[in-house]
């Protein structure tokens, strides 16, 4: 041997953990190819905007195809030392520090929500929804994200009339209908499984990626009472596919620790104090750690008795 | 899961097998992950080469279907697609060998975790060797680590980066005269004389 093939000889073999997660990549190819989806599901730029009812849920439906999945990734002496945390454990963590955070509303309040996003612009939003679900709720961006050149604007979000071929699943974060999900972990898994049961079996995601979409969906700029928030983060340890991403920052900087699940799209991460293991942001990106397309951090969480002195734009849908 | 025993069939067997059941392609990436991950950990780090392994069999099972039955051993095909992606990382792959050259530090041989625990520095001869890689033309790097690193053929090469045997030849032979002349006329690819390890 000569001393570049002793260089090349030394080179140790992958570890088990970067193995399971390649063997993952590939399974959750086959599964799409399968679906006769990957075509479709490659490209899609996933589009979300949780819980505006009827009024602004767009996209979600059909970016639901590519099926992503299945394995429980191996884990080895080595790279337990390497990852001193796992996913399983960063959501633990972030249930456990969900179930403490909780804001005292009365029925005839609001919720009202403050978070960046950062797509093809950084904007503020804000939310304000009502508690028991008896008023309309307010969105209020700057600058305004439904009008260009308008500094400030504000739509009405309110519950309801799911759009045409949306799935069934109720993309829809009101206090009030919050409350009508199950808070046990295993319960709320159960649940998301029924609903995506629904779907025409063309459409059907594999239940990993549903699940994960689900738990996004909900928590992203949103104010979940603190045991679903909890049982939330629990049903997303159990996702196949997870991992972590060490060494991230949200939208406005903070740095955190991130789970993340490949998507239909590309990489979906949820981003966590890497302390308090707070909920912190959403992070998106077409490659693992690769720079973000998506952001949105969640800034502050606070209890409103009135809706601000508002002026909706006209009616109509907003993407 | 897969339940049919593909232990002994030739890579070609199930690559064919898989057009139709795509799980059985699993079995291939079983059977050559961790040498495809050694290669490309050679040329880029284990980092990136965590990433890569995994992109060279998503590419591979996409192009299951015009994989050319002729050849029962798929691993020139496989070292092709994994140079294909090692190219585009040309700069980077330069920079690795200029670090190993520089500090002795080779990301090829631990995982970022490890680095900071233990740290074993390349020797000087190694430190050489790396410089004189960083200097190559790509083309000249993949023939010479696929040689060394993938264990391949000059024929193997030349199927697995689409070139003649002459072309690979003669890209070994600039390599190797590239390399004795960064040694002082000393070809470091050479086995001294009654030092073979």
């Amino acid at each position: 041997m000569n001393e570049l093939e002793y260089m090349c000889a030394e080179v140790p073999a992958p570890s088990a953990d970067a193995l399971a997660k390649g063997h993952e990549r590939l399974i959750a190819e086959v599964a799409a190819s399968k679906a006769g989806s990957t075509r479709a599901g490659r490209g899609i730029r996933w589009k979300r905007r949780p819980f505006m009812g009827g009024l602004i849920v767009v996209g979600t439906a059909a970016a639901v195809t590519a099926a992503v999945a299945i394995l429980p990734g191996a884990t080895s002496t080595r790279t337990e030392r390497l990852r001193p945390v796992s996913a399983v454990e960063v959501l633990g963590r972030a249930a456990k520090t969900a179930r403490t955070e909780e804001l005292h509303a009365r029925n005839d309040q609001f919720i009202k929500v403050t978070s960046v996003e950062i797509a093809d612009h950084r904007y503020t939003r804000q939310t304000w929804l009502s508690v028991d679900g008896s008023e309309v709720g307010l969105l209020r961006t700057n600058p305004c994200q439904f009008r260009s050149g308008t500094a400030t604007c504000d739509v009405r979000l309110q519950n309801g009339d799911r759009p045409k071929g949306a799935p069934p699943m109720p993309f829809n974060g009101t206090p009030a209908y919050l409350r009508t999900l199950p808070t046990d972990p295993a319960a709320l898994k159960a649940y998301i499984r029924a609903h995506t049961d629904k779907l025409p079996a063309s459409k059907r995601p594999a239940e990993g990626y549903e699940t994960w979409s689900f738990v996004v969906d909900h928590v992203v700029e949103n104010y979940v009472p603190p045991k679903l928030r909890g049982a939330l983060f629990d049903v997303a340890a159990t996702v196949p596919g997870i991992s972590v991403s060490k060494n991230v920052r949200d939208a406005i900087g903070r740095p955190g620790i991130a789970v993340r699940m490949k998507t239909g799209a590309g990489w979906q991460e949820l981003i966590f104090d890497p302390v308090s293991y707070r909920y912190l942001g959403e992070r998106g990106s077409t490659t693992p750690s690769g720079p973000a397309n998506y952001q949105n951090a969640l800034v502050k969480t606070e209890v409103a008795s009135t809706l601000p002195p508002h002026r909706f734009l006209p009616e109509r849908r907003h993407n | 899961m897969i339940d049919t025993d593909v232990g002994s069939e030739t890579d070609a067997v199930i690559i064919a097998s898989s057009v139709h059941e795509p799980e059985l392609f699993t079995a291939l990436y079983e059977r050559h992950a961790p040498a495809i991950h050694r290669y490309v950990a050679r040329r880029l780090g284990t980092d990136m080469a965590d990433d890569l392994m995994a992109e060279t069999f998503l590419i591979a099972f996409r192009q299951r279907e015009s994989y050319d039955q002729s050849r029962p051993d798929a691993r020139p095909w496989l070292y092709g697609i994994a140079t294909n992606l090692v190219a585009q990382h040309a700069k980077a792959e330069a920079r690795m060998w200029r670090t190993i050259a520089r500090t002795g530090i080779d990301p090829a041989m631990d995982s970022p975790a490890d680095r900071v625990v233990e740290q074993v520095s390349a020797s000087g001869t190694r430190r050489s060797l790396a410089a004189a890689l960083a200097r190559l033309h790509p083309g000249q790097r993949d023939v010479l680590l696929l040689t060394a690193a993938g264990g391949l053929t000059s024929t193997e090469i030349a199927t697995a980066l689409g070139v003649s045997p002459g072309t690979v030849h003669s890209r070994l032979n600039r390599a190797r005269k590239k390399m004795r002349a960064a040694f002082g006329g000393i070809d470091p690819l050479d086995v001294p004389e009654g030092l073979d390890r």
